[in-house]
């Protein structure tokens, strides 16, 4: 450790743009010059070969500091203000806001930490906002989570994470701020663990998010403004905009219509991910629709629908399907399944779901595929199916099943084998179907 | 335009110690300072000089590249590549990597190198942080305090 602070590297460019607080690093990237630099670098050279320790932090730009400490939370960030003078109000400009209460003993020190730095933050821009706050009981201070979120939405706030979990049960209650649905600025909302208590509020202009991720969000099915949640989500977070939605964990329900179709009015959307969803046992639909123009992947996990599926999406590019309702019936209804990749797996017994019995055998129900136009080719890249039922549509001609590249068969985590023609996947499902569980439909 | 920048086959990178590095286009192409320095150039073969970033960093930084920019590679295979590669870095190395990626332009780069010092740094104590980083305070033990006592919420 000696002590040369005699820093000569001091031509990264990003000093000269970075000491310009607020400037945005993504957008401050240096240019290269082609003066000088080459003094420089051998002076850079020389005294790196000279002496190995400096103050690594001399030299760097602060807007590279800010952008480390951007990515740990808040409570750390401001402990480096008693590291050097330096350092004593860099913090304050930070980009990023992440509060945890689980950093704290008690949430009446959480509670003072967050509205001190709310206090001390002028008018620095705030990109991204994390908000944690585990509460022992089922409550959510309401007032500190006005406070944040109006600080976030009017400081330019473009991603909002959202976590209110109760430690006993599930989804406190929580009034969502008015500023949260009107913030322009926002593009990516999470909400985890909140039960909205004035979701009848209606969308007075929507703001361009493009991602919505909702998870353990409890919509009351009970009281009569939500006989189909979906609508209600829709009208309390505005789809329209949207390009990817993620909704997690949530009980839905959907009064009085045959077919549901939530996602209709998502014309942006581009990936659908639902996953551990269900609906309120007697509220269920007879079809579920999943119709959007521009979806390319979609994602369903673990879902508790109990009713058909059907697969609407004309420019669908992987379908994946993580197995938990043994009656789950799909129906496809797209113009082409040219390089569409299914992925349809039953639940790891290792990873992803804990809850599901090992080594049970389960068949993921049947995957019909009926196909709208019959001059289009059925073309798997790839169809990874667990030993389940593969209902092909007798209509369908010998030819294009010879389309197929590959079709991956799991049985158990133990199998996996490539097959190239029909033969050898009824050969193959045969082998399979001394168990009941198996039905082969050939062509 | 287009045309142009397609015909470039190789392009050669010269670090600050002189070291020349021949990588793919597609390779740079992250690298946006030396992307802007292609754009403007018509010719054929290209030969940059890099003189703030040095040999051993730019070996390292290209390595990450071409893993990154490689079509092959399963998402778990990059983060399995991306653990595997901060495990074995110095924090020396991550500042320098820092700074690179800034002089470069390597957005995602420079994500993950912050992202890495964070880690180390963060749930440290503020005397950790001052030695692993070699600041030297610049307070005095009353002003420390009277910094502690300010923040204190920070400090629970």
């Amino acid at each position: 450790m000696s002590g040369t602070i005699n820093n000569t590297i001091n031509s990264i460019e990003c000093c000269e743009a970075g000491m310009q607080k607020k400037t945005v690093f993504q957008g401050s990237g240096p240019i290269l010059k082609k003066t000088k630099l080459s003094i420089s670098a051998h002076q850079v050279k020389d005294n790196n070969e000279a002496s190995e320790c400096q103050d690594k932090f001399d030299d760097m730009p602060d807007c590279l500091i800010l952008h480390i400490l951007s990515f740990m939370e808040t409570k750390e960030a401001v402990r480096t203000c008693v590291l050097s003078k330096r350092w004593r109000n860099l913090w304050t400009s930070i980009l990023c806001l992440n509060f945890n209460s689980k950093s704290f003993h008690r949430l009446a020190d959480f509670k003072k930490f967050v509205l001190w730095v709310l206090s001390r933050r002028d008018s620095s821009l705030v990109k991204v906002l994390t908000y944690c706050r585990a509460s022992v009981d089922y409550a959510t201070d309401q007032n500190l989570f006005n406070k944040v979120i109006d600080h976030a939405t009017s400081h330019g706030i473009e991603e909002i994470r959202i976590n209110l979990r109760a430690k006993i049960c599930g989804s406190p209650p929580v009034d969502i701020p008015l500023s949260l649905f009107n913030c322009q600025s926002l593009k990516r909302l999470e909400l985890k663990n909140c039960h909205p208590t004035n979701v009848s509020l209606p969308l007075t202009c929507e703001p361009m998010k493009k991602l919505l991720h909702l998870e353990h969000f409890t919509v009351d099915p009970d009281r009569a403004e939500f006989s189909n949640s979906f609508a209600c989500l829709a009208n309390l977070f505005g789809f329209t905009t949207l390009t990817t939605l993620s909704l997690s964990n949530m009980t839905l329900s959907c009064t009085g219509i045959d077919s549901l179709n939530p996602f209709v009015n998502c014309v942006n959307l581009k990936n659908l991910h639902l996953s551990k969803m269900s609906f309120k046992s007697e509220l269920v639909p007879k079809d579920f629709v999943i119709s959007a123009p521009r979806l390319n992947h979609l994602t369903l996990t673990c879902n508790r629908f109990k009713c058909k599926i059907v697969v609407a999406a004309p420019q669908l590019i992987n379908f994946s399907y993580l197995y938990f309702s043994p009656c789950a019936f799909f129906e496809f209804s797209i113009p082409s399944l040219d390089d569409l990749t299914f992925d349809i797996r039953e639940p790891n017994n290792q990873s992803e779901e804990p809850h599901q019995r090992r080594g049970q055998m389960t068949s993921h129900g049947s995957i019909n595929m009926i196909r709208g136009h019959h001059d289009t080719k059925l073309s798997f890249s790839t169809a990874e199916v667990t030993c389940g039922i593969a209902v092909m549509p007798e209509k369908e001609e010998r030819s294009s099943i010879s389309k197929w590249k590959s079709l991956n068969l799991h049985a158990g985590s133990t199998y996996k084998i490539f097959i190239n023609n029909l033969d050898h996947i009824t050969a193959y499902f045969r082998r399979f179907s001394q168990n009941e569980d198996f039905e082969i439909v050939t062509v | 335009m287009a045309a142009e920048k397609s015909s470039i086959k190789i392009i050669t990178l010269i670090a600050a110690d002189g070291s020349v590095f021949e990588v793919e286009p597609n390779i740079v192409k992250e690298m946006k300072t030396v992307q802007s320095y292609i754009d403007e150039l018509d010719q054929n073969t290209v030969s940059i000089p890099l003189p703030n970033v040095f040999g051993n960093d730019l070996a390292m930084i290209i390595e990450y590249c071409k893993k990154h920019a490689s079509e092959e590679e399963t998402k778990e295979a990059k983060e399995e590549f991306d653990f595997e590669f901060v495990k074995r870095m110095k924090s020396d190395d991550k500042l320098r990597l820092l700074q690179a990626a800034s002089y470069l332009n390597m957005e995602s780069f420079l994500q993950f190198m912050a992202k890495a010092i964070a880690a180390e740094i963060e749930n440290q104590s503020v005397e950790f942080v001052r030695d692993y980083f070699q600041i030297e305070s610049d307070f005095t033990p009353e002003e420390e305090a009277e910094l502690r006592k300010e923040n204190e919420w920070a400090f629970k």
